[in-house]
């Protein structure tokens, strides 16, 4: 049970978001805010917290699932009624780590900063292969707002929008964070560990790092896909090929788990959690102005504390707590 | 005794440069083996080609009756084959425990994290690394590293271990313990050990029953430790006599 208890931090953060948002009159939506950024911060650091790797493309895979979720409730709500959903999700997850293992079986073997190139060019080349050839609406996208109605009835396909479908992001940041933890503490987590230091030394102590790598992205790659389908496909009710493509998300991703410690169980929430209030009340504060405040801002933060908010608290505590910590 | 590694004619050219021409080399279970020669001579080639860094041009290897010339590194250490590096390369920002117990966590032993760090647990303790368990890996001094390396390949349980100049700067104190260790720690588990040795040639008369001397990418002598080291080819690739 004693494995468990690093996790405890993590479900009362995310429970008091969750209890937060549903009690206080109009806190429903700025908590969903940070619950994406949580979740969004939580998948992607599998990925590049335990790898060290960067996916510059990472969107793509959310992008990818918010289709899923699209082409099942346009195509199927005839047949299945409500069970698009589900349906949905698991379509989102399939054409995720599908994409995910194509991508990985070739990229993977890159290095640094060649890696980072490739996967932009992923991620810009799916959108453009989209739009060029008309694919799945091409430019003018998957607009869902009929089939869920007709599925759900209008009162339900509100309530889906409104409260399942970031309802849903929670899920979803507490599964990724679960698996986090699983990793880190067991022989993977010290696969990854090796690798993240010198991948060549990793290698010659038997630590077949390709596997690795590509567990993680597939990890990392399919539950982006399940909030790529449930933050824009079930919300939104539209799936547009420049919306869902947008490289913010990726570079926003990439904030948060610097932000809040790369490759730890918490740092990523806590990443979520400083970003999302930030940009919030930025936007609140000095309207029009914020991305201009917003950029140095993160620069200085990233340049001063490179091994993000938890990153300095483990050091802080030293070796005792750092099994408490991760 | 039966023959653990064989390696049989291997070459490896860079460019145009030729690093080894034709080179056999037989270890046995259990030995231990010196490969010396003077720089350029093609030592570092020959252990990148056995662990698995590079692939020879010609030639093949075979460790423990499995043909491992084209399988990549990480699979010739879980079948058995260890090694340090010529410039230590420890998990820096890892505790040293970590690094011996992922040592041990992925190597031909292939155990669970608990029995990996009580794996470690022994080989720093016989190390005298155990004190400083908890540091990080870079904050060792550069023998201490050398001495990690060799706890973090032999956690691993491998069946050979290819020392690669592990000795070097070592001072004369440090280096009759660590000898003394090596030769202990052999007999007990039974593993050949291949030393490469630039400079220092008491260790290698100390050490190995057998020695290898490599010249300009060529098996120049081979043979018994002390009758290798008489030998006149030998003495005059070290003292350029003729």
């Amino acid at each position: 049970m004693r494995q468990y208890i690093p996790f405890l931090p993590v479900v009362a953060i995310y429970g008091t978001l969750f209890l937060t948002g549903l009690l206080l009159e109009g806190m429903w939506q700025p908590m969903a805010l940070l619950a994406f950024y949580g979740a969004l911060g939580q998948v992607f650091n599998i990925f590049l917290g335990l790898t060290g790797y960067v996916d510059f493309g990472y969107v793509a895979f959310l992008a990818i699932g918010s289709y899923g979720m699209a082409i099942a409730a346009s195509s199927l709500y005839e047949d299945l009624g409500w069970w698009i959903v589900p349906t949905g999700f698991v379509l989102a997850f399939i054409m995720a780590s599908f994409l995910s293992i194509a991508v990985g079986a070739i990229a993977l073997r890159l290095k640094g900063a060649y890696f980072a190139i490739a996967t932009i060019g992923v991620s810009e080349g799916l959108r453009y292969l989209i739009e060029g050839t008309g694919l799945w609406g091409g430019s003018m996208g998957i607009i869902v707002s009929r089939p869920l109605r007709e599925a759900f009835g209008r009162e339900g396909a509100n309530s889906l929008s409104t409260f399942w479908a970031d309802s849903i992001l929670y899920g979803i940041a507490l599964v990724a964070a679960f698996i986090t933890l699983m990793i880190l503490k067991s022989r993977a987590g010290y696969a990854f560990l090796a690798m993240r230091e010198d991948e060549e030394a990793a290698r010659v102590m038997g630590i077949d790092t390709t596997r690795y790598k590509l567990l993680a992205f597939f990890i990392s790659a399919s539950l982006g896909g399940l909030i790529g389908a449930s933050a824009w496909t079930l919300k939104m009710n539209y799936v547009f090929p420049s919306d869902v493509f947008d490289i913010v998300y990726t570079i926003e991703a990439i904030i948060i788990v610097l932000l809040g410690g790369s490759g730890t169980l918490l740092g990523p929430l806590v990443g979520g959690l400083v970003y999302g209030a930030l940009k919030y009340w930025l936007a609140v504060t000095f309207p029009g102005l914020q991305l201009l405040l917003f950029a140095p801002l993160i620069l200085v933060i990233i340049v001063a504390f490179p091994q993000g908010i938890i990153g300095i608290l483990r050091e802080r505590m030293g070796s005792a707590f750092r099994g408490v910590i991760l | 005794m039966r023959v653990i590694l064989d390696v049989k004619g291997v070459s490896k050219g860079f460019g145009g440069v030729q690093a080894l021409r034709d080179v056999d080399l037989e270890v046995r279970a259990g030995e231990i083996l010196g490969i010396v020669g003077p720089n350029g001579s093609g030592k570092t080639t020959l252990f990148n080609l056995i662990s698995g860094v590079y692939r020879p041009d010609t030639g093949r290897i075979i460790f423990d009756g499995v043909d491992v010339t084209s399988l990549p590194p990480f699979r010739r250490t879980v079948l058995g084959i260890g090694r340090t590096f010529q410039i230590p390369r420890p998990f820096k920002r890892v505790t040293v425990m970590e690094n011996v117990a992922i040592g041990a966590m992925f190597g031909s032993s292939s155990v669970g994290v608990e029995e990996g760090f009580r794996v470690a647990e022994g080989y720093l303790k016989v190390f005298g690394l155990w004190d400083k368990r908890d540091r990080d890996a870079e904050s060792l001094t550069p023998v201490e590293r050398r001495l990690m390396e060799v706890a973090r390949a032999l956690a691993g349980r491998p069946k050979l271990l290819l020392l690669d100049e592990v000795m070097a700067g070592m001072p004369p104190g440090e280096l009759d313990g660590f000898l003394s260790i090596l030769r202990e720690v052999k007999v007990r588990e039974g593993i050949a050990v291949v030393a490469m040795v630039e400079h220092i040639m008491r260790a290698v008369k100390d050490l190995a029953e057998r020695v290898v001397v490599l010249h300009q990418g060529r098996k120049l002598v081979e043979g018994p430790t002390r009758e290798v080291f008489m030998d006149k080819r030998v003495l005059e690739v070290y003292l350029g006599r003729t």
